[in-house]
């Protein structure tokens, strides 16, 4: 069909309203009694937001007739018991791992965990490292949790009423989690929070009081550049301490993209990464064909600062798309795509990129790197190997590279702990590296260090 | 018996009062889900999904007054996910003979279904979203905003690309609102 052919034509809304329905013909609600069926089999998930509101449901509260009031003094005692000895517990813990280890080059080299959050599925977003322990923005469906841990492998969720309101998947996207020497950064809506410990949130920044966090802000940020940097959308930003963002000198978009309608463009820095004075941002640009707006034409968008203040555009032509970038002591790994495979470009200053491992990193399943994170000892790459049409995806699994130079690559046999599963993300803690995902649909992650 | 007392009894595990309770939005909401998927099916999934969603998180239901924005919500998100995760597919769109039929006379009711139908191709599954949520179940655009968990001002801006890309202008459209403040987006 040729749009621009067609001319615009009038309607009323009561017109336009009768119209749909025509198109959408007869209305049908025939299969209400299947879906009355199937909640049948489904266990309804309890309301966590107030204990009041659940414990009475209990059959067994029910059965033996407690009094309701007694009931919820009991179990808020115990939660404060619990509490109190959980502090008492991780108070006494070391915060960070013990044994220092190479790259986890065998299966075995890694443990899978799962956090629980009231919702069940969902998947890790975003995992930051503080000297205080890890922190991951958890969720999927229902709006994210933030869950903190010592070791990476007993993890306790925030309670919500300690940070703000958190976004989703379906709404404005899972919130994203930066890790500083002093503690954490929050970034969401506009809007950047800080916490010590993980646990207690106060707001640092907001497009209310900065108007360079309006009217988009950041989605990501790192410590580097004046301190911070950050970008989102098509745009970065720089701050000393978090609390006060200046916008800085970003380069514009690819011409095949700016040539679009505005309303049509989709622009997104997904990330950012330090080594050293060197930063490297990546993200992608992405306008719909105009001769079918189901299906995206792709751009990747990369970027080299020194600074933080000042950006530079850089233009590989190898690459199709860019995935995930991590500094190292080798310089920049990039992963992504190009000729429709899978691959790694490695950099010693983020403006000048080679490929590397070639042929390392060909599957003959679809295969999408999505994490890369280093460490002293070299650079580990976390994939997602397979399709998927309806989730939990039991044809997709997490498969791992490791390289010491961040130019050869050894892949690392998989087994049952890592099918099944899909990786977002990673980062290494000390010598630890820790990549966040899904397994089943449930937020999970898996930590190297197990191996003995 | 109103719908106060209803959601109370589905949160208790009571079907037939959960029954009740969707069984009024079910012809509605799949006639939406077909709008916006364009395929009867997968319509049916995304209308079963998002009740199913409904019954599973009705405890977390703080206000009732809003079970049906919450509802409009599910199954729309149900639609938009279902339309995402076929992304890079295919799209197996059923294409009816109608679509290169001529227009037989421009003022008829025929011919309106005829041009939306055409149209409604020209737009992706979020944008039909938008249109379907404004003007067949006539939420307004604060409602749909909150139906789709964006802000009004992007609900605003979609409607008019969705409108732009469908060819489709709406004489009698009134003033659209300014866009949400942040504390709004999650009101």
């Amino acid at each position: 069909m040729n749009r621009s052919s067609t001319r615009p034509r009038s309607f009323s809304t009561d017109q336009l309203r009768a119209a749909l329905g025509d198109v959408a013909g007869p209305a049908r609600a025939d299969y209400l009694p299947h879906i009355i069926a199937q909640a049948g089999r489904i266990r309804q998930r309890p309301a966590w937001t107030f204990l009041g509101g659940w414990l009475p449901s209990d059959p067994e509260v029910r059965r033996h007739g407690v009094p309701r009031a007694a009931v919820v003094f009991a179990t808020m005692f115990l939660l404060a018991a619990l509490l109190a000895v959980g502090a008492a517990f991780v108070g006494s813990q070391r915060t960070a791992p013990e044994r220092v280890l190479g790259l986890p080059a065998t299966p075995a080299a890694w443990e899978r965990v799962l956090i629980e959050i009231p919702s069940v599925t969902g998947r890790v977003a975003s995992l930051a490292v503080s000297p205080r322990g890890l922190l991951a923005a958890v969720g999927g469906d229902e709006p994210a949790r933030l869950a903190f841990s010592t070791d990476g492998r007993t993890w306790t969720l925030v309670p919500e009423g300690q940070h703000p309101r958190l976004s989703n998947d379906w709404s404005f996207g899972m919130p994203s989690v930066v890790g500083t020497d002093r503690g954490f950064l929050m970034l969401q809506l506009n809007e950047v929070w800080f916490s010590a410990n993980g646990s207690d949130w106060q707001r640092l920044a907001s497009a209310e009081t900065d108007t360079d966090l309006y009217p988009s802000g950041p989605d990501v940020a790192v410590v580097g550049g004046p301190g911070l940097v950050a970008v989102g959308g098509d745009k970065a930003w720089y701050s000393v301490d978090g609390s006060d963002w200046s916008l800085a000198a970003a380069p514009g978009l690819p011409a095949e993209i700016l040539e679009r309608p505005e309303g049509d463009r989709y622009v997104a820095m997904t990330g950012v990464t330090a080594a050293g004075q060197d930063l490297v941002a990546w993200g992608l640009a992405e306008v719909p064909f105009t001769d079918n707006r189901d299906e995206h034409l792709v751009r990747p968008l990369l970027w080299a600062s020194h600074d933080g203040r000042t950006w530079a555009s850089v233009v590989d032509p190898t690459m199709d798309s860019v995935t995930a970038v991590t500094g190292g002591p080798h310089g920049f790994v990039a992963t992504g795509q190009s000729g429709g495979d899978a691959a790694v470009w490695l950099s010693a200053d983020g403006e000048t990129w080679e490929r590397v491992g070639d042929g390392d990193f060909a599957r003959a399943a679809r295969l999408q790197l999505d994490a890369a994170s280093a460490s002293a000892a070299g650079y580990v790459i976390a994939a997602t190997e397979g399709g998927c049409v309806w989730y939990p995806c039991p044809e997709q699994s997490v498969v791992t590279w490791t390289s010491v130079d961040g130019r050869s690559w050894s892949p690392v046999q998989s087994d049952d702990r890592f099918t099944r599963s899909q990786a977002y993300g990673s980062v290494a803690w000390g010598s630890t590296f820790v990549i966040a995902g899904s397994f089943d649909s449930k937020p999970t992650v898996w930590i190297s260090g197990s191996e003995r | 018996m109103d719908q106060t007392r209803l959601i109370e009894r589905a949160r208790r595990g009571d079907q037939e009062a959960f029954g009740a309770l969707v069984g009024g939005h079910v012809a509605r909401l799949d006639t939406a889900a077909r709008l916006i998927l364009r395929d009867p099916e997968l319509a049916r999934d995304a209308v079963q999904e998002g009740m199913l969603r409904a019954w599973t998180n009705l405890r977390g239901l703080r206000d009732p007054g809003r079970f049906d924005a919450w509802l409009n919500r599910l199954v729309v998100n149900a639609c938009l996910d279902i339309a995402r995760k076929r992304r890079g597919r295919s799209f197996e769109i059923r294409l009816t003979p109608l679509h290169d039929a001529p227009i037989p006379d421009a003022t008829s009711r025929v011919a309106d279904a005829l041009y939306v139908e055409r149209m409604l191709a020209a737009a992706d599954s979020a944008q039909r979203a938008v249109v379907v949520l404004h003007f067949y179940l006539d939420l307004t655009l604060p409602e749909t905003a909150a139906a789709l968990g964006i802000p009004v001002g992007t609900a605003k801006s979609r409607l008019n690309r969705a409108l732009a890309a469908m060819r489709i202008s709406v004489a009698d459209e009134g003033e659209l609102p300014a866009a949400a403040t942040t504390e709004e987006r999650f009101a």
